[in-house]
This record gives structure tokens, C-alpha cells and sequence, in this order.
């Protein structure tokens, strides 16, 4: 029977949304789909019963965050398990950095088309957004073997699509790099990868002690703490919980975005957010474009309501 | 040493998008250089006003040539252009046409030269050009660099790149591909004397390269439309309070 290859080596790629989102898929598909794991996420998926496929006996050592941090490695591994098979029809991962840059690799290695960020398919077409989300583009779905990145979104057609082809792959090879030295990332509390709620600090929060009080108040309602590329850049937060075009796509059930001023590069990696709130002075900010909800006030003022700070007469301003 | 830069040209992201058609118009007007691929040409001068490498060689497949004076002004050497004019491209031809014009030019330099790019285009997120190289070249690919270093002693280039899981530091020896992040380089802007030499420096002006079976090809647009926009409501601090005490 023809398969779909998942490659969930990060736990983004195991949220129940981004799971349902791989169901569709294979419904669409009419296939089942065989999921690639790692270390960090065969546990959730073993747990579901999933037909799952370690690439650990590829490497011939456990998927640690140190592997993972090296991308060609990984995606020789993942090309070899593809190779050996003879009735793949896609490899699809969630739309984020690492699987992007997995699956990258895996397309030039195989010579096969890559689709990025697929938001809906249809029998016989794909719509994915380009241009960093600003663009909805329908293209005809492939009709052999081909990568793909998707949102935990996704739409499905009710009726199957056209049957795609398997191809036969010939066993590639990826060069290795010599990794000289690792700093891995402390993920804190709360993963800001499957959080339902997410805070995101921008410049308009004004110093790293605002921020840091951002994140005890984020703590304070189980929120995982994000960032604008501007507030990594003045240091007040590390970069790996930078959010936006070039760090972390995420798709929380809320995120609330505190002084960000919402450029086009911040605002394509949380447009998957069900739930979009801004909070910014100004009332021309870019973001409240792309906000479901919108407050007008000033960022630190409505993170000392949240902790409680605010004198009763001055908690709950009304936005003009 | 060589260094050989891409610089691509893409829609100004802070420019509006105009649809006709069904599909988006692309206007000379709105075209700028890859922000991200103007990092590797500043990173790529650094490194050559360091002693580290000998020559920037840009590397363009665009339409015009602004994008390649820029890189020129802000201070590379030379320049390939291969004129894209009406032709679709895809990373694959990019790729050919590159290695073909550049291994015509330069020949056994290329077997101590480093290739530089940007991480990604604004436009589509799929970063195939700098694997697609690699991959053609046989040689390493170091994605999202964030610092690019020669150490003369152990004859070797020690490049820091970001992760999700961390900032994994390598050690390569070239010829190797490399990405550039953002924090790679702040690009600068070109002074006037330096703008007027552009005009002087050189630029071999190549045809694409065929290529047979191109996998990287789009597979084709059918429409294009504006992504659909949120309308905003106003609320007070306490339904925020609200809606995110809800949503535990």
C-alpha cells in the first residue's frame, strides 16, 4: 500500500493539531501515512499506535538535539529510509525552521518538487502561501513523489485526490560537517512549540526587566514567552524563542503580542494563531491588521493589570 | 580565496502586492535585492578586508543589473550576470548556470572557493538554491550562519550557525556553501566614490544553462489571490483577562 512519510523529529510536529492536520491529509491521500521520528518524539507517537519508523537505526545512535542541530545528517538518514522504500507518494512536515530545512535537503537529494506552507488541497490542486503569507497560490497537485510543508490548518477535500505516482529513488548521499561545538537551548517551562497560549514581547515592551516581568506574568496564565526579532537583537531575549519569518513558526490557540509593531516577517510565523491580540500605542500598528483583537494601550501597563498591580480605578481602561 | 555571492532579486516586502489576472504583477519598480543575500555580500567584503578572501565575485540571475551594482558599490569585485530576461527560473538552473559560468571563469579556483547566499528569499520560503549546490558541488551546506570566521593558523573556517535547538558552532575547510541569518552582517551603504567605481568594475554578462529534467521547477500557478485579512475588534483589559483565562 502507497504511504505518506511524516517527519516528526520535534515536538511541534506531535500537537493534536498538527496529528488531525496529518489525518486529513491521508484521507485525502487514501493512503497511511508512516511517521519518522526521533528521540524527542517517538515516545507520543508510539503512544498513539502510529505506524512509526525511528531514524535512529539509520544513523546507528539516538537523535539527540546535538544531531538535530545538523541538518544535513539528518536529512541523509531520512533520504536513505525514503530510498529503501518503493511506494512513497509525499513527505510532508509541519511548516517550521527545522523540518523546512529537513525536508530542503531531502528535496534536492531526491530531485523531487517541495511546496511550502500548503494551507488547503483539493482533488486535483494545492493552495499554499507564499510571499511571507501575503500570497494564496493554487497550484496543480503534483502527479508523482514530492515534498511538502503544511499548516496545522489545513483544509481537505471531502473526496479523495487524483491518484499521485511512487517514484523509485536511487540511494543519495549528503556530505557531513564537522559539528566543532554545540550550545544546546534550555526550552524552560513551558515548550513554545505546543503551547496553547503564547506572550510575545516586542520593542514597545522598552527594556529586559519589562521583559522578564512579561514572562512571570506569561508563567502566571501557563503561557509560553516569545520574542520579535528586534527584542532578540537588543538582547533581551534569547533567539531561539524568536518567532517570525526567520526564527520559529508556531500556532498557538492564542498569542497575545505585547508592543510588537507586526512587520510582515514577524507577522508569517503566526498566522496559523486562532487567536491573534495585540496590544500596542499605536494605533497604526501593521498588526492590528491581522489581530482578531486589538487593545490600544501601552504593552508594560497591561501586563501590571494582569499581575494584579493596577489599582482598582485604573484596571480595566477602555480602548478608545 | 574566492568568494562567490548570490543576490537575488525579490517584490519589496513593504511594498503592496497588485493582482491582475489571477496572478500577482511583478514591477521593476518594487524589485529590490534579497535583504538576506546583501548579508552575505557584507559578510563576504568583510571577510576580504580581513585578508581572508581575495575576491568577492557576485553571482546574479536577475533581470536588471541594480541589484548587482549595489553589491558592487558596497565593495565586490566583479560580477556574472546571467540574464534571466523572460525565463522562468528555477534553483536548479540558477545552480547550473552559476557552476558553469563560474568554473569557465575561474576555473581551479573553485576548489578553494565559498559560496554565500542568503537563507531564504521573502518570496518563497522553499531555500533550495544553497542545498541544490551543494548537493551538485559534493561539498558541505551550513545553513543560518550567524558568524563566518577564517583562522589562518589551522587553515580553516570556523562558522556559527542558528538552530532551533541551539547554536551549533562547525569547522569547515573549503570549498563548502553557506546561508546567511540575518545577524550575519548588517549590509552598508555604498558611499558615492564608491557607487561612481561600480560603473568601472566588471560584469561578464553569461547565458542560463539547460537543464533536462528540472525538479525544482514550479509545478505551475493556477491563481493567485490576496491571503485573507482579520478585522479587528477593540477591547478592554478586562476581556483580555477574559479570553485568556478562557483559553487555559
Amino acid at each position: 500500500m502507497k504511504t505518506l512519510l511524516y517527519i516528526a523529529l520535534t515536538p511541534a510536529a506531535t500537537t493534536p493539531s498538527n496529528l488531525d492536520a496529518l489525518g486529513r491529509l491521508s484521507a485525502a491521500f487514501v493512503v497511511a501515512p508512516t511517521v519518522i521520528v526521533s528521540r524527542q518524539t517517538e515516545s507520543i507517537i508510539g503512544a498513539l499506535g502510529m505506524s512509526a519508523q525511528s531514524i535512529d537505526g539509520y544513523l546507528g545512535e539516538p537523535i539527540s538535539s546535538r544531531l538535530l542541530a545538523q541538518p544535513p545528517i539528518v536529512a541523509q538518514a531520512i533520504a536513505r529510509a525514503v530510498a529503501a522504500r518503493r511506494n512513497v507518494v509525499a513527505i510532508v512536515a509541519p511548516h517550521t525552521p527545522s523540518h523546512l530545512d529537513f525536508l530542503s535537503l531531502l528535496s534536492a537529494a531526491l530531485e523531487i518538487p517541495f511546496i511550502t506552507n500548503i494551507n488547503a488541497i483539493a482533488p486535483d490542486a494545492i493552495e499554499h502561501l507564499i510571499c511571507a503569507s501575503r500570497v494564496v497560490e493554487r497550484i496543480p497537485l503534483p502527479s508523482s513523489t514530492f515534498c511538502a510543508t503544511f499548516q496545522s490548518s489545513i483544509e481537505a477535500p471531502q473526496s479523495p485526490c487524483a491518484e499521485i505516482a511512487a517514484r523509485a529513488f536511487a540511494e543519495p548521499s549528503i556530505d557531513r560537517s564537522a559539528l566543532r561545538s554545540f550550545m544546546p537551548f534550555d526550552s524552560g517551562d513551558f515548550d513554545l512549540d505546543t503551547a496553547q497560549i503564547v506572550f510575545a514581547a516586542g520593542r514597545g515592551i522598552g527594556n529586559a526587566e519589562n521583559f522578564a516581568r512579561l514572562t512571570d506574568c506569561a508563567r502566571k496564565f501557563g503561557a509560553a514567552i516569545a520574542a520579535s526579532r528586534c527584542a532578540v537583537d537588543l538582547g533581551w531575549a534569547r533567539s531561539d524563542l524568536q518567532v517570525g519569518q526567520t526564527g520559529k513558526t508556531i500556532a498557538p490557540d492564542i498569542y497575545v503580542a505585547f508592543g510588537i509593531s507586526g512587520a510582515i516577517q514577524h507577522l508569517a510565523g503566526i498566522r496559523q494563531a486562532k487567536t491573534l491580540i495585540a496590544i500596542n500605542t499605536d494605533a497604526d500598528a501593521p498588526i492590528f491588521e491581522s489581530a482578531d483583537y486589538g487593545l490600544r494601550e501601552d504593552a508594560n501597563r497591561i501586563v501590571q493589570f494582569l499581575m494584579g498591580d493596577l489599582p482598582p480605578g485604573l484596571s480595566a481602561t477602555p480602548s478608545p | 580565496m574566492l568568494a562567490i555571492v548570490f543576490v537575488s532579486a525579490v517584490h519589496n516586502p513593504e511594498e503592496n502586492l497588485s493582482l491582475a489576472g489571477g496572478s500577482f504583477v511583478r514591477s521593476d519598480e518594487y524589485e529590490i535585492a534579497n535583504d538576506f543575500d546583501l548579508r552575505a555580500v557584507e559578510a563576504a567584503i568583510s571577510l576580504k578586508e580581513s585578508g581572508a578572501i581575495d575576491r568577492v565575485v557576485v553571482f546574479s540571475a536577475a533581470e536588471r543589473t541594480t541589484h548587482i551594482t549595489k553589491a558592487l558599490a558596497m565593495g565586490a569585485d566583479e560580477a556574472i550576470w546571467a540574464c534571466a530576461r523572460d525565463a522562468e527560473l528555477s534553483p536548479q538552473i540558477v545552480v547550473e548556470t552559476a557552476i558553469e559560468a563560474v568554473k569557465q571563469r575561474y576555473g581551479n579556483a573553485l576548489d578553494t572557493a565559498i559560496w554565500l547566499m542568503g537563507k531564504l528569499g521573502v518570496n518563497y520560503e522553499s531555500h533550495l538554491t544553497a542545498q541544490r549546490l551543494a548537493l551538485r558541488l559534493g561539498v558541505p551546506c551550513l545553513c543560518s550562519a550567524s558568524k563566518l570566521n577564517y583562522d589562518a593558523e589551522g587553515e580553516k573556517w570556523i562558522v556559527e550557525t542558528e538552530s532551533e535547538f541551539g547554536t551549533p558552532e562547525f569547522e569547515a575547510s573549503a570549498p563548502f556553501v553557506v546561508t546567511a541569518d540575518l545577524r550575519l552582517a548588517e549590509p552598508r551603504f555604498p558611499s558615492l566614490p564608491n557607487i561612481v567605481k561600480a560603473r568601472r568594475k566588471p560584469v561578464y554578462e553569461v547565458g542560463l544553462a539547460r537543464v533536462e529534467s528540472d525538479f525544482s521547477a514550479s509545478v505551475g500557478t493556477l491563481r493567485q489571490a490576496h491571503a485573507s485579512k482579520k478585522c479587528c475588534q477593540y477591547i478592554d483589559a478586562e476581556s483580555l483577562m477574559h479570553i485568556i483565562s478562557g483559553g487555559r
